[in-house]
């Protein structure tokens, strides 16, 4: 059977999305008999397994039924199963577009090519500010990954839309099934080290029709986050977590005490916590926007420290785990560039090595030091004009401007 | 007294500026490479102006943004370059009343864009003569389209209907528009969110005393950085700083989500303005992004005489508080009263005593103007929208 791709669909009790999905595969462009689809039915009460059974498809649908494990092991499970050449991951309340599968397999041009499709959420009319806010957040990352400047993190990899090959797949052994979410950073992380390479296809089209999501699962899912980066953490030592340092605010004394209250006395601050969305609640209905949104920032990162402090059993261990990194060895391969050979040689030089880390230099100035970042893609030639106008403005006018400025007044 | 205005590109700067003998000063729009990176204004010394003397000034008057356009430039930084360049066409509203001669100006400086395939609409809006529609004629590339019913907004509904391109971009009929306008406001749509794009507008002549203390107190030019308004960072209800209506543009795929421009505000109108701003404050409560980008520049003349100028700041004391109270009893912004307390004790009341003391140079007669606008605002919006009201009620039975 020459199969090229297997399309994955977890699913769980989502019967009707899951209907308008199979339909959506049945109006594809790319050609019948080169796909099949995979649907996991994981803990469905619903008549979802029935639907699957019964439901007449033009193209060649497989179905498996797992008692309720998880998006990770559902996913695993399809692959498993697959026999395309490729591995295309959708979620169950996607709405694809025609040239769906087309794109996703076009961009794909070797065996370590990863396709993040673009998956933008839509809205119902008086969405309300959680929603429109989430809708802001997922359509400015893909905004961000649509740059071909762009410099891809381990998180960029989001489950409900991308591809892969099956080989790579299988390579790096799936989705981590311990994890009940961030499986899919985690992954795009082991990717990432596994020297994959990440696009972006705009192309890949599939509406997220996410109707669930408010402000109350938002913050369980924060919880959850928090959980499985700790565990992810514990896994990956080397991994900088971003957004949990973000969140720990790393050293901050303040954070501190707060941390230690919070793990003193949960009970009395998820009390707080829910008065603070009632808070929310009224800010919204008196058009407090930037109250409203001071108080959502300060909602989720309260759960989410929640999450790794129950992740890791105490605030002690939360420190411990997160400052692991410190003692890891790093790799210490920085390429020196310097721009007075122009970009252009600065570019080439790049791509040739695709260094982890880069020592910028003005002639004797040193412009700047970008570190290594496990979980972030080698440097490429493109990123670097990128880099230096996001991270070392202040350092690059300083050398140009005088270089500028006595010509232009004399 | 006038002063001259004059476009000054950095890298090729004039060593002086002469002939200044009916004026005592210059005001200058500073540029790098033809961006725009600063302004000031510089005195007259005997008829002219030895700008060398002023090189201290000039640097700093640039100095914060031409780092920006210097690094942009060695990185051949180009923000449409981003994507595979879309061929996206626009629409060019102009809506207009009376005034011909302004709006050949106007149409003088859009024959001068780069052709990218854009339509050219005029809106005549409820005019006495029929010299708009002979001048508009003149002009094969130029649409005229006839609205009998008065008001600023009407127009511009007329517009956006009449509009056969989904970015429909208004400039005013007393505005001058740059060479790379057009180009420098498509590119900003760059993200399904973004439904709304401002551009810089600088004073098109400082002819008159008025004319200057309008372009001190109230400048349509909202700074040389580019600013994104987005949903999770913006407060959707402080929308004067976003660019005004002399200098936006929307898609037109908009309205049906957000409503149209408010039919009770604006010019030609009891509420004299902020059919702008409140259509601003609509589009971020509906969690979309504005784009102001200084780059998409363009020359407002202002109007000449001290009656027109203050009667120009007492209709923008009217339209702001005509438009917070639809944002407060139409929209429930409740929240908008905090405007009201703040911009009067932040903004208003010291700028007040300023002008006493003589710190700053504005009249008093414009604060007497606004004040008046303001209290007469929520008024005027109310009896506006009965007006906007009754006629429809007239139209159907």
């Amino acid at each position: 059977m020459n199969m090229v791709a297997s399309v994955i669909i977890p699913t769980h009790n989502r019967c009707a999305s899951l209907k308008r999905m199979l339909e959506n595969l049945g109006e594809q462009s790319f050609p019948q008999q080169n796909f099949e689809v995979i649907v996991v039915a994981d803990g469905c009460k619903d008549d979802t397994a029935n639907t699957v059974k019964n439901y007449k498809a033009s193209f060649h649908l497989l179905l498996f039924e797992l008692p309720g494990l998880g998006a990770a092991s559902a996913r695993n499970k399809g692959a498993a199963q697959a026999n395309g050449r490729y591995l295309v991951f959708v979620d169950d309340d996607m709405e694809l577009s025609p040239n769906f599968i087309e794109e996703h397999i076009a961009s794909h041009k070797n065996e370590n090519d990863i396709v993040i499709g673009y998956s933008p959420l839509q809205l119902e009319p008086k969405a309300g500010t959680q929603r429109m806010t989430l809708r802001e957040w997922w359509e400015d990352k893909f905004h961000a990954m649509r740059d071909q400047r762009y410099r891809f993190r381990y998180d960029d990899l989001t489950s409900g839309n991308f591809s892969i090959s099956n080989s790579l797949f299988k390579k790096v052994s799936g989705f981590d099934t311990s994890l009940l979410c961030r499986e899919d950073y985690e992954l795009g992380y082991r990717l990432i080290k596994a020297g994959a390479n990440f696009y972006f296809c705009h192309k890949a089209k599939a509406i997220h029709r996410d109707e669930v999501t408010n402000l109350k699962r938002s913050l369980q899912r924060k919880k959850s986050e928090g959980i499985a980066d700790m565990q992810i953490k514990a896994k990956h030592p080397d991994f900088v977590n971003r957004n949990a340092l973000h969140y720990l605010n790393y050293g901050s004394f303040s954070k501190r005490i707060l941390l230690r209250a919070i793990g003193f006395a949960p009970s009395l601050f998820d009390l707080l916590a829910g008065f603070g969305i009632t808070l929310m609640n009224y800010f919204e209905r008196f058009g407090m926007k930037p109250r409203w949104s001071k108080m959502n920032y300060r909602l989720h990162e309260y759960w989410y420290l929640r999450g790794l402090i129950i992740s890791a059993g105490s605030v002690k261990r939360v420190y411990c785990i997160m400052k692991c990194e410190e003692f890891m060895p790093t790799p210490n391969q920085k390429l020196k560039i310097d721009l007075k050979d122009g970009l252009k040689t600065a570019e080439q030089q790049l791509d040739n090595v695709r260094p982890l880390g880069l020592e910028i230099s003005f002639g004797t100035k040193l412009i700047g030091i970008v570190n290594y970042e496990a979980g972030t893609e080698p440097i490429k030639g493109v990123h670097l004009r990128k880099i230096l106008k996001d991270r070392f403005s202040e350092e690059l006018a300083s050398v140009l401007l005088p270089e500028v400025f006595p010509a232009s007044v004399s | 007294m006038p002063k001259v205005v004059k476009d000054i590109e950095l890298t090729n700067m004039p060593a002086v500026i002469d002939d200044l003998n009916e004026y005592d000063g210059a005001f200058l729009l500073l540029r790098y490479k033809n961006r725009p990176v600063g302004k000031i204004t510089l005195p007259a010394k005997n008829g002219m102006i030895v700008l060398a003397d002023h090189k201290d000034e000039i640097e700093r008057a640039v100095e914060k943004n031409l780092k920006y356009a210097v690094i942009d430039r060695f990185l051949f930084w180009d923000e449409a370059e981003k994507f595979s360049h879309s061929d996206t066409s626009a629409t060019i509203a102009i809506c207009t009343r009376n005034r011909t001669d302004d709006l050949k100006l106007c149409l003088e400086a859009l024959m001068k864009l780069p052709d990218r395939g854009q339509e050219i609409l005029v809106v005549d809006n409820d005019p006495l003569t029929d010299d708009t529609r002979k001048l508009v004629e003149q002009y094969a590339k130029v649409r005229y389209v006839f609205e009998k019913r008065k008001g600023l907004n009407i127009a511009r509904n007329r517009a956006i209907a009449e509009a056969l391109n989904d970015i429909v971009v208004f400039t005013d009929d007393d505005a001058v528009v740059d060479k790379q306008w057009l180009d420098n406001i498509v590119r900003n749509f760059d993200s399904p969110l973004v439904m709304c794009v401002t551009g810089m507008t600088m004073p098109f002549e400082l002819e008159t005393e008025a004319q200057e203390a309008f372009e001190n107190y109230s400048s349509f030019g909202k700074g040389f950085y580019k600013k994104r308004y987005s949903f999770a960072e913006s407060n959707p209800l402080a929308t004067g700083g976003v660019g005004a209506g002399a200098n936006m543009a929307i898609r037109k795929s908009l309205v049906k989500d957000t409503g149209w421009f408010d039919e009770a505000l604006d010019s030609g109108t009891p509420t004299q303005s902020g059919g702008d701003h409140e259509f601003f404050a609509r589009i971020l409560l509906a969690g979309y992004q504005i784009i102001y980008d200084p780059e998409a520049l363009s020359w407002h003349r202002h109007r000449r005489s001290w009656k027109e100028a203050v009667k120009a700041i007492y209709g923008y004391g009217v339209g702001v508080y005509a438009f917070w109270t639809r944002l407060f009893f139409i929209e429930k912004q409740y929240a908008i009263l905090f405007f009201t307390k703040n911009w009067l004790l932040y903004n208003q009341l010291p700028d007040f005593y300023k002008s006493i003391l003589g710190i700053k140079k504005i009249p008093i007669s414009f604060f007497f103007a606004e004040f008046r606008g303001c209290l007469k605002g929520p008024f005027a919006y109310f009896k506006s929208r009965k007006q906007a009201t009754n006629y429809l009620k007239k139209q159907d039975g």
